[in-house]
């Protein structure tokens, strides 16, 4: 994804000005990696990333492999570029079908430059794997796995067989960071590029024109602050403060 | 005259015997115990210890003969001179008749260090000098010895006139000589044997620093101060794309014999502990007892499955260090703490241990250039309405206005960016900055264990400046000027580079600013560690305020190279470590007590550690901080 701190938006275009703008792993995709390895160091196995993304997708992919996998696929070449949801899962799912044989597939809930959160479960639908989404503990039991889920209000341990796919949340661990080092020696392990004749998809499959949406329109959101300033001693402003977001709605009491 | 004295003369041979014996037992413990040690040094890695042997001869008669460093505590360094110079020359009057005359006034000046100490003991103030049992024992043989050789003088006054003899002779006289004859052979080997066992037991106890101390100081590599070592050349692999480097410390061994000789040599004098703000502050960290821990764990007789990592040492500790140097500019011995602690963070860095805050740090440095996580598109903004020259666009530009990453977008230090500017234009300074093509040098990555990064940023930036035939470059940021002028060069970046307080002290000096007529008010100055104890310039700030009209410069106590470090350097301006109380606060309140007007420093790190500070103690009104450049931008005659 790109580093959205450097995004702005073109006023004319009304599109994403991303020329100069680094790309870098969406952060809950760094957690799925991390969960990966975690699971490699603990139960044993191999690790594959795919990525679908320009050129500089492989410096991405070479920090994915320098975290612990070991060896790495990329979709990358103009055709692929401007997917939706859609379209990027169509691309992802054949490509796993030709790496072949898997156990579990991890990715991030979302991407952060997007927010979809829809790559995940298209993809595990297109593959007809059981899915599990927002990931916050995964644990390996015999052919099974235990998954707990975080629905915002409550948490739920769900179980499935293998081979599952499962989106992990944020909070599922704390992504380790390689070194440059690590990285550069990470261009050892092996890397393959695929286009679309690679992965058995015709022109007009994926891109633009194989998108279900369209962007009509992009703005910046701008959201007013209140600017409420309490004042009084640490216990008193505390009380105040509470029933302040209490009356606002932000805190549910009982 | 014999060289070479008859130390067995009046001795009868059966007493000569046992003291061959003993003195064989001595001499064979002795190598069995200092075997020990060099055996746990060579376990290291090895290195190739820089600056030549006549410099680092010099060094050894200066810190370790003459124990400059130990004699700038007063009262202690004065006892251990006593103990130590006047112990060693003893010895030599025992074998060399030429110091025989003087040996009993060096008695006196020994027995004088004995009492001084015991006398600092008992008496101490504040808290003790850590001690175990074995130092009382060290010290209870020596005072034993102390006393039997004045009881020898005392007793042997035809052969050794002396003060004390004198003095004591009376007492013995009634003995008749005949007894006195009798006495002397037997008080002579007692001496001689408490001289051997304190010898036998040097490589057991605190004693072994008489080895270990100027062995280190002899070792310790002829560097500059500012200069950090690296594992490996990053230019270098790319070429070969051989990665396969261990990096840092992981075990005890991964240091270096000389880094393991330098942790034996701590002589547990609390010094650097003393002086670390990581310490005072209630973090984990104490240098000498990290120090301690190490050589311990580098000693212990047999492998106890104790890690480096965890066991021994705790990240907190690793990560409380603000890398102020304050340890090794105190220590006596010139033990590198500082050094020893990066080699740990960089294995914790390799291995990917590292919190949120800092992983976060480090993605910024390589998406957005900047620790902030700032848009790199945004570095001009401080700028804005200042009309201000890109590098480049000008024939015949001088200086390299380098802003840094603070000064470009830490609100509070984009004000001290806009006073340099003000003032580099009224002096008519040609100037011009890199605009958004400046990016962060990592010198943060690098103090936090990221050296790959750092590297890659050295090679990028080196390449931008000599391409672009930038050859002078001023700074406000002492952090950049350090790395620029002490690192750059081993990557090929040779440039002049001055501290915006070098700078303005020049353009003072040379009549190209011209001051206006200010009120009366007290200044104190905060020395930056990346200038002042790095780089030795404590004199740039001190003359500018002195300029300045109706500014008084107020000393604080602890100034120079005693300075107490902000507590943002190392990278903990990015981090919380865990404390009682920040450094920051620590030296406000010490500042505040100066009941001065002014706190200025010429850091930005320094710049706003103070500033929430000052939140924190209630003197933003009564003691505003201010950079060095802005109260001579508000002073500039309009």
């Amino acid at each position: 994804m790109f580093y959205t701190q450097d995004l702005r938006i073109d006023r004319t275009t009304k599109t994403l000005k991303t020329e100069g703008v680094a790309r870098v792993i969406s952060e809950s995709d760094k957690n799925a990696i991390e969960e990966a390895v975690r699971l490699k160091e603990k139960h044993g196995g191999k690790i594959t990333v795919l990525t679908m993304g320009p050129a500089q997708t492989k410096e991405a992919l070479r920090e994915a492999i320098a975290m612990g996998a070991d060896e790495g696929y990329m979709l990358a070449g103009p055709e692929f570029e401007n997917s939706d949801a859609h379209a990027t899962a169509l691309a992802l799912s054949a490509a796993i079908k030709k790496i072949g044989q898997f156990d579990m597939i991890l990715c991030g809930e979302t991407s952060e430059d997007q927010y979809s959160f829809q790559v995940g479960p298209r993809t595990a639908e297109i593959l007809n794997l059981p899915q599990i989404t927002y990931a916050v503990k995964i644990t390996l039991q015999d052919s099974n796995i235990l998954v707990e889920r975080n629905l915002e209000d409550c948490y739920e341990t769900v179980e499935s067989k293998l081979p599952a796919f499962v989106t992990v949340s944020r909070e599922i661990n704390e992504p380790r960071l390689p070194t440059l080092m690590a990285i550069m020696a990470a261009s050892k392990k092996p890397m393959t590029a695929w286009n679309l004749a690679d992965i058995g998809l015709k022109p007009g499959e994926v891109g633009r024109e194989g998108s279900l949406t369209e962007p009509l329109r992009s703005a910046v959101a701008t959201g007013e602050r209140k600017r409420i300033l309490i004042e009084g001693e640490p216990g008193e402003a505390a009380e105040k403060l509470v029933t302040a977001l209490v009356s606002e709605g932000v805190v549910k009491v009982g | 005259m014999e060289i070479i004295r008859d130390i067995f003369q009046h001795v009868p041979l059966p007493f000569v015997i046992a003291w061959w014996v003993i003195g064989g037992i001595t001499v064979f413990l002795f190598i069995m115990g200092i075997r020990k040690h060099v055996r746990a040094w060579k376990q290291g890695r090895s290195e190739q210890v820089s600056g030549t042997a006549l410099a680092r001869f010099t060094r050894l008669i200066y810190f370790g003969i003459a124990q400059a460093k130990v004699l700038s505590k007063r009262y202690n360094g004065t006892t251990h001179a006593l103990i130590s110079i006047v112990g060693f020359l003893l010895l030599l009057g025992m074998f060399f008749p030429i110091l025989q005359p003087a040996v009993g006034y060096l008695g006196l000046l020994f027995g004088a260090g004995l009492i001084l100490l015991e006398y600092k003991r008992l008496r101490a103030t504040g808290p003790p000098l850590e001690t175990a049992w074995e130092d009382s024992f060290v010290y209870g043989v020596i005072v034993a010895m102390a006393v039997s050789g004045f009881l020898m003088m005392g007793v042997n006054t035809w052969a050794w006139p002396s003060p004390a003899g004198s003095v004591l002779s009376p007492l013995f006289e009634p003995l008749g000589s005949k007894v006195l004859v009798e006495l002397y052979p037997g008080l002579w080997l007692i001496h001689s044997a408490l001289v051997f066992s304190l010898i036998a037991y040097i490589p057991n106890s605190r004693l072994i620093h008489l080895i270990t101390s100027p062995a280190n100081v002899y070792y310790t590599p002829i560097t500059v101060k500012g200069e950090l070592t690296s594992p490996f050349d990053l230019k270098q692999m790319m070429e070969t794309g051989n990665f396969d480097v261990k990096v840092g410390a992981s075990e005890i061994n991964d240091f270096t014999w000389r880094q393991k000789l330098s942790f034996d040599a701590c002589t547990l004098c609390v010094r650097c502990t003393d002086a670390c703000p990581a310490t005072a502050s209630g973090t984990k960290l104490s240098p000498m007892h990290l120090i301690l821990k190490l050589k311990d764990l580098e000693l212990q007789s047999r492998d106890t499955g104790r890690r480096l990592h965890g066991d021994v040492v705790d990240p907190e500790e690793l990560w409380a260090c603000t890398t102020c140097r304050a340890c090794v500019q105190e220590c006596p011995v010139l033990i590198q703490h500082v050094e020893a602690i990066y080699d740990m963070r960089r294995h914790l860095m390799a291995e990917g241990k590292v919190d949120k805050k800092k992983r976060d740090l480090l993605t910024f440095l390589s998406t957005v250039g900047n620790p902030y996580g700032l848009a790199s598109g945004d570095r001009m903004k401080w700028a804005e309405g200042l009309d201000i020259k890109i590098w480049g666009e000008e024939l015949e530009q001088e200086f390299l206005y380098w802003v840094g990453c603070a000064g470009s977008y830490d609100t509070r230090n984009q004000m001290v960016s806009r006073a340099l500017v003000k003032i580099m234009k009224a002096a008519k300074v040609s100037f011009g900055v890199l605009g958004n093509d400046e990016r962060c040098n990592c010198e943060v990555a690098r103090r936090v264990g990221e050296e790959g990064r750092f590297q890659q940023a050295a090679m990028e930036l080196i390449e931008t400046l000599n391409k672009r035939g930038v050859k002078k470059i001023v700074t406000q940021c002492p952090h950049c000027y350090n790395t620029f002028r002490n690192e750059y060069p081993r990557f090929g970046g040779k440039f002049e580079v001055l501290h915006h307080t070098q700078l303005i002290a020049k353009l003072l000096q040379e009549g190209r600013l011209r001051l206006a007529k200010g009120r009366q008010q007290t200044v104190t100055f905060h020395d930056p560690c990346y200038l002042g104890r790095y780089n030795d310039e404590y004199e740039a700030p001190r003359r500018i305020i002195r300029a300045l009209s109706g500014k008084r410069l107020i000393e604080l106590p602890r100034s120079r190279s005693k300075s107490f470090c902000c507590g943002g350097g190392g990278g903990n301006t990015w981090y919380t470590v865990e404390g009682k109380k920040k450094c920051s606060v620590i030296r406000t309140e010490e500042a505040h007590r100066m009941e001065t007007n002014i706190f200025a420093a010429a850091c930005p790190y320094c710049i706003s550690m103070f500033e929430d500070a000052a939140k924190i103690v209630g003197t933003s009104e009564s003691m505003p901080v201010r950079d060095v450049a802005e109260l001579v931008a508000e002073a500039l005659e309009q």
